[in-house]
């Protein structure tokens, strides 16, 4: 009886202890929902052909619905904000234990970052992320110097004070996360002209760092043991400088490997946007306007050159993007309400 | 000198220290005992015993006494 | 390694784990190892190595000489020269500014001119506590109250016990030895109380003092933004801030030692209950009170010196007064050495020396005084309601004393009295909490204040110990919840380092 009370007592302890660990959690509900871009994910069908991995590049440059509205392609982006090559291996290995694409779409904006930077948004990216031996393998790649890995299976540890700043989304949303994208996309309607950029600086090296290298060979290997055809990216983007010496690197390792890489910011007039008016940020970001205009470009080279399959034609895939692109629809029209 | 005759003339030091004429002290009196016995009292304590036998405790015995008794034991030794 | 972070923690019950498995007789090693890797934790370095080499080899070798030549002359100078080298180590590590600065007052003050530039030292951690715990040694050695010890590892353990290192307590060759060298048994029991006792210094730590450091750096760190009603606010809450700090830690260090089987003095006994400044001194810092008693004091009283100032007064104007003039003059010179060894820095001679100093002379004068009046007006000072007045005016007196505890400078102190009496307004907001925090804030105080008035009569543990197994799991279960939600530490609240340590 004695036994039975303790047990009954540890295992009440424990599932306060979950809760207020849960309790504390930032929700990314509405604040900050770049936080709830890798559990949206966990909530899809899973049978996409192609999957966009990569950083900020992807989400807000490529909607997936505007690729099946079109060309009748079913996409995913595994994309975060400043998501780091590292992260994007083992999101891309978190993926391939769901589901096999036929191809994958890596952005290579990230080549640039040779160490893991900012806490904040290593907690926007794995915060939500579901427990997996890769998800253990990403912290531990990702950690900044001063942080630990017990906060992110415990994060009271580190979210302990918002206890005195809890709003009513942390309790709405205590077992539920709150789905913010579209098939990985996330839809911002704001305008912002490019009117002025920073000066490009000198740089001491441009050369990427064999660490990156290294993994992107790993997303190489990986994409070829399972028989999928690694594609690479740059999306366009006015600032921050995609200089030249970057461009060359890639062109010769996708050379050597013999695998297609398409570099946007050389064909910006051909995809026709428009800096005035396609941008939210002055020139980083595309927004809706841009996105759309960059894939329904990509989706024709997509389609025509890769074969994939045309899934308006199967029923039970098309009702569901059906209903997808009418929420779709819907958020754009009264977000564009909303402006004007 | 006996052991009595050590407690008497304690006794007098004892309540000139502590302006207390009711005192008397025996073997187990503590300073727990004696409302004024802290430890500034107690050096003082100290020094009126060491006048009124003409002895000199060394600071081991001053700190490590644990009441009268020991006290006693001490001065019964230094005037052998 | 600071007490209340988790590094720490896992230190302790890694060695706990050890010391657990480790055959009896080398138990001690096991707490020795952990305590040299503690004292180079942060800090390496080959002069580190050597202060501590000195003070170590000094204790050592003094104390076995100091023995071999007992009862003869030779031990007296032989304890001088260890006192010396000892204190030598000491004063030049963390006294240098404070002689040199003292040094540049004398000469500005007879016209000269001299400026001197602050040397900065790296000194070992703890050497405030271990060079004068290894003084009390050779002095017991030298009065022959304990017996040299012949092992040099073990008196190197007993030097540097890593619990004691940050935060004190000071302790006793006599009333540690056994517990040190014995390799304790460890037992469920002690295990339970020394988690209760750890868990409590972390409430203390994290969620009071924490919380109510917040405040007090807020209005402190821009007296020229907040007066009056601000200032007064935090001249109240620094004590409560020092206390929880300085006693949760030491909550820490003896849960910790209790846990290896090992019982520390207690330093803290409810010292904010007391009615006068003399009755919180000796519930404040006890050990530090009880060595400078036994090693300062008590001798500075016997010293023929002292004698013959007493015998002066005695022929002149009789008992009483040489009585006063004898305690005055070596509670004087204590209370100066107490206020140096917070720091050498004359805030603190002022805060924790000269200020208590005239507090317990008025007291020992004006108390009979006060007393007489009570009785022509017919107050009854054993009555409840004057109890309570003497014990808020105690903490006042405290509190003003402890202005310059907290203050950059005697100026910088002066200058924080004064705009105490500059008018302003009054709100709690914007001085960092919200009001979840002060609701926190207000309830913690409350369970403190609680268990604080029980311990003043009774020992809490006992109680706690009392509790069957399920209540104690309960209890650790609860504190555990307590301390990691609204506790202030980790990234975002930099756990400020314990105020002592530094000393």
């Amino acid at each position: 009886m004695k036994y039975l009370k303790i047990v009954v007592v540890i295992i009440i302890f424990i599932l306060i202890f979950i809760f207020l660990n849960r309790l504390v959690s930032p929700k990314y509900a509405n604040h900050l929902v770049e936080g709830s871009m890798t559990n949206a994910y966990y909530k899809e069908d899973k049978d996409h052909e192609v999957i966009f991995l990569g950083d900020c590049e992807v989400y807000a440059n490529i909607s997936p619905l505007v690729l099946f509205e079109n060309y009748g392609i079913t996409g995913y982006v595994r994309g975060n904000s400043s998501q780091d090559i590292w992260q994007s291996y083992y999101l891309l290995k978190e993926t391939l234990k769901y589901e096999k694409p036929k191809l994958v779409v890596f952005n290579v904006s990230s080549m640039k970052t040779a160490a893991p930077d900012s806490e904040a948004y290593n907690r926007l990216m794995i915060d939500n992320m579901k427990w997996s031996k890769e998800k253990i393998d990403l912290i531990n790649a990702s950690m900044t110097k001063e942080e630990s890995i017990l906060s992110y299976i415990f994060p009271i540890l580190r979210y302990h004070s918002r206890i005195s700043e809890l709003t009513m989304e942390d309790f709405k949303y205590l077992f539920k996360n709150k789905v913010n994208t579209y098939n990985g996309f996330l839809i911002n309607q704001n305008i912002k002209p490019a009117d002025s950029l920073p000066a490009k600086r000198e740089l001491a090296t441009y050369e990427f760092s064999q660490k990156n290298y290294e993994y992107l060979d790993e997303i190489y290997s990986l994409c070829k043991e399972n028989n999928i055809t690694l594609i690479l990216m740059k999306a366009p983007s006015l600032y921050p400088y995609w200089y030249q010496e970057y461009d060359e690197q890639i062109k010769k390792y996708a050379e050597e490997k013999n695998i297609d890489y398409y570099n946007f910011i050389d064909v910006i007039n051909d995809i026709g946007i428009d800096y005035n008016t396609d941008t939210y940020d002055g020139g980083l970001h595309l927004n809706l306007n841009g996105a759309t205009k960059l894939s329904k470009y990509f989706g024709r080279i997509l389609k025509e050159k890769y074969n994939l399959t045309d899934y308006r034609d199967y029923d039970i895939i098309k009702q569901r993007y059906e209903e997808k692109l009418k929420e779709y629809y819907k958020e754009i029209k009264d977000g564009y309400e909303k402006n004007n | 000198m006996n052991r009595e005759m050590i407690f008497e003339r304690l006794n007098d030091v004892f309540r000139d220290v502590f302006d207390d004429d009711t005192i008397s002290v025996n073997d187990n009196t503590t300073s727990k005992d004696i409302p004024d016995w802290d430890s500034l009292e107690h050096i003082n304590l100290i020094v009126a015993v060491e006048q009124e036998f003409g002895i000199k405790f060394n600071m081991g015995e001053v700190t490590t006494m644990k009441n009268v008794g020991e006290m006693v034991d001490i001065i019964i030794n230094k005037l052998k | 390694m600071i007490l209340t972070t988790l590094t720490f923690l896992v230190f302790v019950l890694i060695t706990l784990l050890i010391y657990f498995v480790i055959p009896k007789r080398y138990k001690w090693l096991v707490l020795l190892a952990s305590s040299i890797y503690f004292l180079f934790y942060n800090n390496f370095s080959f002069k580190i190595v050597l202060d501590i080499l000195i003070i170590l080899l000094t204790s050592y070798l003094g104390g076995l000489l100091i023995s071999k030549y007992k009862d003869s002359f030779k031990s007296k100078w032989i304890l001088l020269i260890c006192i010396i080298i000892i204190l030598g180590v000491l004063i030049y590590l963390k006294y240098t500014n404070f002689l040199l600065l003292t040094l540049q007052y004398i000469i500005r003050f007879f016209g000269g001119n001299f400026t001197f530039n602050y040397v900065y030292r790296d000194f070992p951690i703890g050497i405030s506590y271990y060079s004068l715990i290894m003084i009390g040694y050779l002095v017991d050695v030298y009065r022959g109250i304990c017996l040299p010890q012949k092992n040099i590892l073990k008196c190197a353990l007993f030097m540097s016990y890593f619990p004691i290192l940050t935060s004190g307590p000071f302790i006793r060759y006599n009333d540690e030895r056994d517990y040190l060298y014995n390799g304790n048994k460890i037992t469920l029991k002690e295990i339970y109380l020394g988690i209760v006792r750890i868990l409590w210094g972390l409430f203390k730590v994290l969620v009071i003092s924490e919380r109510l450091n917040i405040i007090v750096n807020t209005i402190y760190g821009n007296i020229s933004t907040y007066s009056g009603l601000y200032i007064l606010l935090a001249i109240l809450c620094f004590p409560i801030q020092l206390y929880t700090n300085f006693s949760g830690s030491i909550d820490i260090v003896i849960g910790v030692s209790k846990m290896f089987g090992i019982y520390l003095p207690e330093n803290f006994t409810s010292p904010f209950f007391s009615k006068t400044i003399t009755e919180l001194w000796r519930n404040w810092h006890i050990t530090l009170g009880a060595f400078l008693r036994d090693y300062i004091f008590y001798p500075l009283m016997k010293s023929n010196i002292v004698q013959k100032i007493g015998t002066f007064f005695k022929n002149k104007f009789g008992k009483k007064v040489s009585k006063k003039v004898t305690l005055y003059l070596s509670m004087f010179i204590m209370w100066i050495l107490i206020g140096i060894w917070h720091n050498g820095s004359y805030n603190f001679i002022i805060s924790s020396g000269i200020l208590q100093f005239v507090y317990m002379v008025l007291e020992d004068l004006l108390g009979p005084i006060a007393h007489k009046i009570n009785v022509k007006l017919h107050i009854n000072d054993q009555s409840k309601g004057y109890r309570i007045y003497q014990i808020i005016r105690t903490y006042l007196l405290f509190a003003f004393s402890m202005i310059f505890f907290r203050a950059s400078s005697v100026t910088n102190g002066i200058s924080i009295i004064k705009t105490l009496f500059v008018s302003s307004s009054f709100s709690l907001r914007n001085l960092g909490l919200n009001n979840f925090n002060y609701i926190i804030l207000l309830i913690s105080l409350l369970i403190l204040f609680i268990v604080d008035k029980i311990n003043k009569n009774a020992n809490i543990l006992e109680k706690v110990n009392s509790f069957n197994t399920v209540n104690k799991i309960i209890l650790i279960d609860i504190f555990i919840l307590i301390i990691l939600t609204f506790g202030m530490y980790g990234i975002g609240f930099n756990v400020s380092d314990f105020i002592y340590s530094k000393f």
